[in-house]
């Protein structure tokens, strides 16, 4: 690396990911078609063994009520029937009270919080001072020598949630790259610019009470990036997050 | 026997008769007969018979294994016969045109839908694939050194596990009612 000194600024961002928790809403086709798969299933099947006790038993009942003749007393024992069975069943099920899909999070829309939108990706977004301007951005730092990029993006993530901070990166490679010129006010001959390269991670630990947050910082879907990032900024990033 | 005769004639003589010279008492009349020879000739002949019967257990058992291996029938596919009995088929109202007439439409839609929602994966996914590529070549153009860094396989990425989505999110504090699970799968060997 004796070459002369490039007049770019190397910067590594990282794009911290959280997964979703749970299943995305159904679409209105889709729906449909599950409908139409169980009413399908249910018209080319046979009964099974729990149907058939309950189709006997119901026999049974009926000749009990038609012919009151004292066979049941003749038999001694109370039989459970499959139908008693069933409402047992159905009371176990009510009482059940599985955790809320919208959250409290969602309710009051505190964008801080992990809680929020569970079907959807969550990008960490942290307030940054580049050059004389407070932006909303990736968190970035700048490469020094001696370090891969993707070493600077972990040192990235470590700076703004610290140091146990649990997340895959995937892979090695950059994902993207932002190129911006600075200001003709601070462009020199050497230092033209920034080149910003993103990498990709996902936060593997679920909660970040541990973590110190050294600056404001959010958790935003894809859809909201638009309120926060600038366009070309935004543009660049769009292109390497899937929904 | 002609000593059995002559014994069963009880004389009031007090010197016994001895039928043949074989004959060591009056009271025994078969012990003495010769037994010498015969011990030497079972010894020979035995070992060879049960080396003729290792030799062909052995060639049996070889057959056997050179056959092929029984197959291990799959469970799924074979349908256990109580289910084909006549009783159990269910008693639904056919269908009537309009109700055909709608899947058919519902079915052709989805066709649709889907197409749509591939298209778009494969979109996403080309749109991911360009950027890395102008990513990396950005990066040659700066230094050649941290581009060989970052196109070296990444070994600790695989595997890769990850628990998928659930419907609700997990409770706090729930507390799972405890129970055993015994497997009963059977497990064949060939």
């Amino acid at each position: 690396s004796a070459a002369a000194r490039r007049p770019w600024r190397l910067f590594g961002a990282m794009c911290l990911l959280r997964l979703p928790r749970i299943t995305q809403p159904l679409e209105k086709e889709e729906e449909e078609v599950a409908a139409l798969m169980e009413q399908i299933e249910l018209e080319r099947s046979l009964y099974s063994d729990h149907e058939m006790r309950k189709l006997e038993e119901e026999e049974q009942l009926k000749k009990k009520m038609e012919s009151l003749y004292d066979e049941d007393e003749a038999h001694g024992k109370t039989v459970i029937m499959a139908q008693d069975l069933e409402e047992k069943w159905e009371q176990k099920f009510l009482r059940f009270k599985a955790a809320p899909r919208i959250t409290d999070a969602d309710k009051s829309n505190d964008r801080t919080s992990l809680n929020r939108k569970l079907d959807s990706n969550l990008m960490l977004l942290v307030k940054q001072k580049i050059g004389n301007q407070e932006l909303w951005l990736l968190p970035q730092v700048e490469w020094q020598p001696g370090e891969t990029l993707r070493n600077t993006a972990e040192r990235a993530m470590a700076m703004f949630l610290g140091d146990h901070i649990q997340a895959k990166v995937l892979g090695n490679a950059p994902y993207g790259i932002y190129k911006y010129k600075f200001p003709k006010a601070i462009r020199t001959e050497n230092n033209v610019g920034a080149k910003v390269f993103f990498f990709k991670a996902f936060l593997q630990s679920s909660d970040l009470s541990q973590a110190e947050l050294k600056a404001d910082h959010l958790w935003v879907t894809k859809k909201e990036l638009g309120d926060y990032l600038h366009s070309e900024y935004l543009k660049k990033v769009n292109r390497f997050l899937l929904d | 026997l002609c000593c059995f005769s002559s014994c069963s004639s009880w004389l009031p003589q007090r010197v016994p008769l001895r039928g043949s010279h074989w004959q060591s008492s009056l009271l025994e009349f078969r012990t003495s007969l010769p037994v010498r020879a015969q011990p030497k000739k079972k010894k020979k002949v035995d070992v060879k018979k049960e080396q003729a019967q290792k030799e062909r257990m052995k060639k049996k058992l070889k057959k056997l294994e050179k056959a092929a291996p029984e197959l291990i029938p799959i469970e799924d596919f074979i349908t256990p016969l109580k289910y084909t009995e006549n009783n159990r088929v269910r008693s639904l109202p056919a269908l009537s045109p309009e109700e055909s007439e709608r899947r058919v439409l519902l079915l052709k839609k989805w066709c649709l839908f889907k197409q749509k929602q591939d298209e778009a994966e494969k979109k996403a996914i080309k749109a991911l694939v360009e950027s890395q590529q102008e990513a990396l070549r950005e990066l040659q153009l700066e230094s050649e050194e941290l581009y060989q860094a970052a196109i070296l396989r990444d070994e600790g990425l695989f595997p890769f596990e990850r628990e998928g989505p659930s419907y609700t999110p997990p409770l706090p504090g729930y507390d799972p009612p405890e129970g055993k699970c015994i497997d009963v799968t059977k497990v064949y060997t060939q």
